[in-house]
């Protein structure tokens, strides 16, 4: 009995996927896939290659002219450069919105630069065609075509009474149903996958072999396998909910609308709304100002306390170096000689000696006043970024939840978080430049005192002719793990998603209506 | 005759579920997309008037040897209409004496996941909900007829075959801007609200008619696409599948794929490099022009037989040197305009 049922089913799937490759829409299908995708794939690749040189291009420049500076001055402004992701081949995701280099500075106050880029203005205008635009729009809405009628197009033909009548349980019906179309539909994207990796690894820069590369491929595959499967139960489920199949075509855009074009589009909004930020130039501008403020206050407070007696004393030294010159000439002209260039030897001595000590006295006092300072701007820029950084982590956190509704949003963080072009990595973005602005500021900019606006001293043993070398800033990629940790919700939910349509499949297609 | 068919496809198409589900997403999405557009380019012009008033008054006294002068992009009040391009333009321009310009784009991304997932403004929601819903209530209009046996009478009635054509696509293109023109009217009085946004203004009025005119232009070409393709096939399923594969292709295929084309047929350099091309001119032409001074410096000196410790001296100690350093100064000024020339 258990073998006959094995036998039946088996049938089954094979009359699946028999009736979905000898129909149109496995051709259409198959040739959307195996145009797009690989297209897709070579135009991503040449992208990627040409960001890769323009960055190893500007960074080796940089190094060349600045990366060794044979004299430290305030006008040094290390930058650091982002590389770009080799991963973001498949999901291009952020990529073109993130900055591409972070500029330091003495006032602390780093900036992020994006090079606007006239490469392309239609590919931005009508967005990439890399591999997670291919599966969210193009593959998914292709396993639904595929399914829409698998139920109520087989009543409308009188086949499903027949087959319900030969005693086979409706659950293998629709499991044979599911296994069938989703074998019919993996036969195109394997062929498109296959396709697209060999001219990926046609590439001199891309080595899809690589440990660094193969892992996360191998994960984006079986999230997308896994994101397939869904689509596929959700098209089932769909012509379980109908008796013909008009009915399931409409059901079926209605649902594909709001799953792919309209909850990910919706979710930040409602988020928004629901949670206002200020946008990120008010918090530059803010951070400018704050920056200006302490600035003010610095040199205020050093001309009050610091300034005052500096000049105090100075004003007292050139009153003993004036009246020691008075001496000096009378004693001269009461000798009856022309003054020469030696007479003024013992009121040279005693100006730089007296310089030296009024330096050694006031100037530590400088050095600790700026190094107070410049610790309490460092202190208020990152507050305020946290500030900011603490409303905007609460409203993307809203919209990511909301837009999990649809689990095409759950595929696209998962794929976009593994290829570092995610949502989280503008945060990743920041924190390795503070990262790099706060080792700047150890290594050379805190070396330097401000005495007054536009004007500077060096910190005791520090030699501006010898500075130290500009290091490369450290910009780290989320690796698999991390990438996994960050997204296990939305593999679980990818998970219950299939299990959910599946389960309704089930529970309308037990009380469907057969004749 | 025709009005009557014209009637009757607009009454069936009307009592068509798909109409309900068209309109149910045409009334959301639109004034939705519309309402979040609005707040979107509110929120980017207080941004730009705060920045604006705050550069004006940190460098409204100019210092010259270190003068940036900045200039800021307004946003657009009809990019609530199509962001485009607009996420990625530069905010502001920074010129310098070097000659160069260095256009900003300001660091972060305000809303990721707008910019991740796209924006739903009035542009997307034509493009793609409405070409795919003008597709779905069209695709069927001669297959399904043809399936329900009511085409073979109609022709039977000796009924011109034009006239069948026109009626359904007016009829169906007259059904489609039913929610289009509600969700229009909802959408202007969700901008209408808005203080920031002149819907009447003289400036935005007649941009704003001529984009419903394209957009009723667009949509009755998806219409017709969809008759089209319903007379290109013999059956419902496919038709829908042919569809299917035009929406994919007019839609999504054609207007991504077509930049990379251009891209493979005519390559350029990346603007990176561009920009690193004319730096590096720029530095070099800096070197070259203080080497020149340096050594125009000392031939004036030479001349003037002045002594070489009065070079770094500003003003020079010796009568020589001041003659030296006026001849350089008479000297130096049509070179730094030649440079820069």
């Amino acid at each position: 009995m258990k073998n006959w049922r094995n036998a039946v089913f088996g049938t089954l799937v094979a009359k699946e996927i028999l009736e979905t490759v000898l129909d149109l829409r496995f051709v259409v299908a198959t040739l959307l896939c195996v145009v797009l995708i690989p297209l897709g794939m070579y135009v991503s690749r040449e992208d990627y290659e040409q960001r890769l040189t323009a960055y190893q291009r500007e960074h080796e420049t940089y190094r060349q002219r600045h990366g060794a500076p044979e004299w430290a001055g305030t006008d040094i402004e290390a930058q650091g450069f982002r590389p770009p992701s080799v991963l973001s081949i498949f999901a291009s995701g952020l990529d073109p919105f993130l900055p591409d280099k972070v500029i330091t500075s003495h006032s602390g106050v780093f900036r992020t630069i994006k090079e606007p880029s006239a490469d392309s203005p239609q590919s931005f205008l009508f967005g990439k065609i890399d591999f997670l635009f291919n599966i969210v729009f193009v593959v998914s809405l292709a396993a639904l075509i595929f399914t829409f009628t698998c139920v109520s197009g087989e009543r409308e033909k009188g086949t499903l009474r027949l087959v319900v009548a030969n005693s086979v349980p409706r659950s293998r019906i629709l499991l044979a149903k599911i296994a069938g179309k989703y074998i019919a539909l993996l036969v195109p994207f394997t062929l498109a996958v296959l396709i697209a990796l060999l001219i990926l690894d046609a590439s001199p820069d891309v080595s899809v072999a690589s440990s660094q590369v193969w892992p996360h491929v191998l994960t984006i595959l079986g999230a997308t396998m896994l994101f397939l499967l869904g689509m596929v139960c959700l098209g089932v489920c769909i012509s379980t909910l109908t008796r013909r199949s008009m009915g399931s075509i409409v059901l079926l855009f209605l649902v594909w609308v709001i799953l792919v074009l309209g909850v990910p589009r919706i979710s930040p909004m409602i988020a928004e709304s629901l949670c206002s930020t200020e946008s990120q130039t008010a918090v530059s501008t803010n951070k400018q100002s704050v920056a200006d403020d302490i600035e003010n206050e610095y040199y205020q407070t050093k001309r009050q306390t610091i300034d005052v007696k500096w000049q105090e004393e100075d004003k007292e030294m050139w009153r003993t170096v004036s009246e020691m010159s008075k001496d000096i000439m009378a004693r001269v002209r009461s000798s009856g000689r022309e003054p020469v260039k030696e007479d003024s030897a013992e009121v040279n001595k005693f100006l730089k000696a007296r310089n030296r000590e009024l330096e050694d006295k006031y100037r530590p006092q400088v050095a600790r006043l700026c190094e107070e300072y410049r610790k309490r701007l460092a202190k208020e820029i990152k507050r305020v970024e946290h500030d900011h950084r603490d409303r905007m982590s609460v409203q993307h956190s809203i919209a990511t939840n909301l837009s999990r509704i649809s689990p095409m949003c759950c595929y696209a963080y998962i794929v976009a978080g593994i290829a570092s072009t995610g949502v989280a990595e503008p945060d990743n973005f920041i924190r390795s430049a503070q990262r790099y602005q706060d080792l700047m500021e150890e290594i050379l900019y805190s070396k330097f005192i401000m005495r007054a606006k536009d004007s500077w001293t060096l910190v005791e043993g520090f030699d501006h002719g010898k500075p130290p070398a500009i290091p490369d800033m450290t910009y780290v990629q989320p690796t698999l793990a991390g990438a996994m940790r960050a997204h296990w919700l939305d593999v679980l939910l990818l998970g219950l998603f299939d299990v959910l349509f599946f389960a309704l499949a089930f529970v309308r297609f037990n009380r469907y209506d057969v004749r | 005759m025709l009005g009557t068919l014209i009637k009757k496809e607009i009454a069936e198409t009307v009592l068509d579920l798909r109409f309900v589900i068209v309109t149910l997403l045409c009334v959301v999405l639109i004034p939705l997309g519309m309402y979040v557009s609005r707040r979107d380019y509110e929120r980017r012009l207080a941004a730009y008037q705060t920045e604006h008033q705050a550069y004006r008054q940190r460098h409204s006294e100019a210092k010259l040897w270190n003068v940036e002068v900045q200039g800021l992009r307004p946003p657009s009040v009809l990019s609530i209409f199509a962001s485009g391009v607009d996420p990625l333009l530069p905010d502001k321009v920074i010129t310098s004496y070097s000659g160069l310009f260095l256009a900003v784009k300001e660091a972060g991304t305000d809303n990721p996941h707008s910019l991740f997932f796209g924006k739903a403004d009035f542009l997307f929601s034509m493009a793609f909900v409405m070409s795919l819903a003008a597709l779905i209530l069209t695709f069927d209009s001669i297959t399904g007829e043809k399936a329900s046996g009511t085409l073979g009478l109609m022709v039977a009635n000796s009924v011109p075959r034009t006239h069948i054509l026109l009626s359904k696509i007016v009829g169906n293109y007259v059904v489609l801007l039913i929610p289009f023109v509600i969700s229009i009217q909802i959408a202007l009085i969700v901008l209408s609200v808005s203080p920031d946004v002149p819907v009447t203004s003289s400036g935005v009025w007649p941009v704003f008619l001529i984009i419903l005119a394209v957009t009723g232009l667009f949509i009755f070409a998806m219409v017709s696409l969809g008759v089209c393709i319903s007379t290109l096939t013999k059956h419902s399923m496919n038709s829908i599948v042919l569809a299917f594969f035009a929406w994919v292709m007019f839609v999504l295929g054609i207007p991504k794929i077509s930049p990379m084309i251009a891209q493979i047929l005519h390559p350029i350099e990346a603007a990176t490099v561009f920009r690193l091309a004319k730096e590096t001119i720029v530095e070099d032409t800096e070197k070259e022009f203080d080497q020149q001074r340096d050594r125009l410096l000392k031939k004036c000196f030479e001349e003037q037989a002045a002594p070489a410790d009065d070079m770094t001296q500003l003003p020079p100690s010796t009568e020589e040197g001041k003659k030296a350093r006026a001849d350089y100064e008479e000297q130096v000024v049509p070179s730094v305009q030649t440079t820069h020339g």
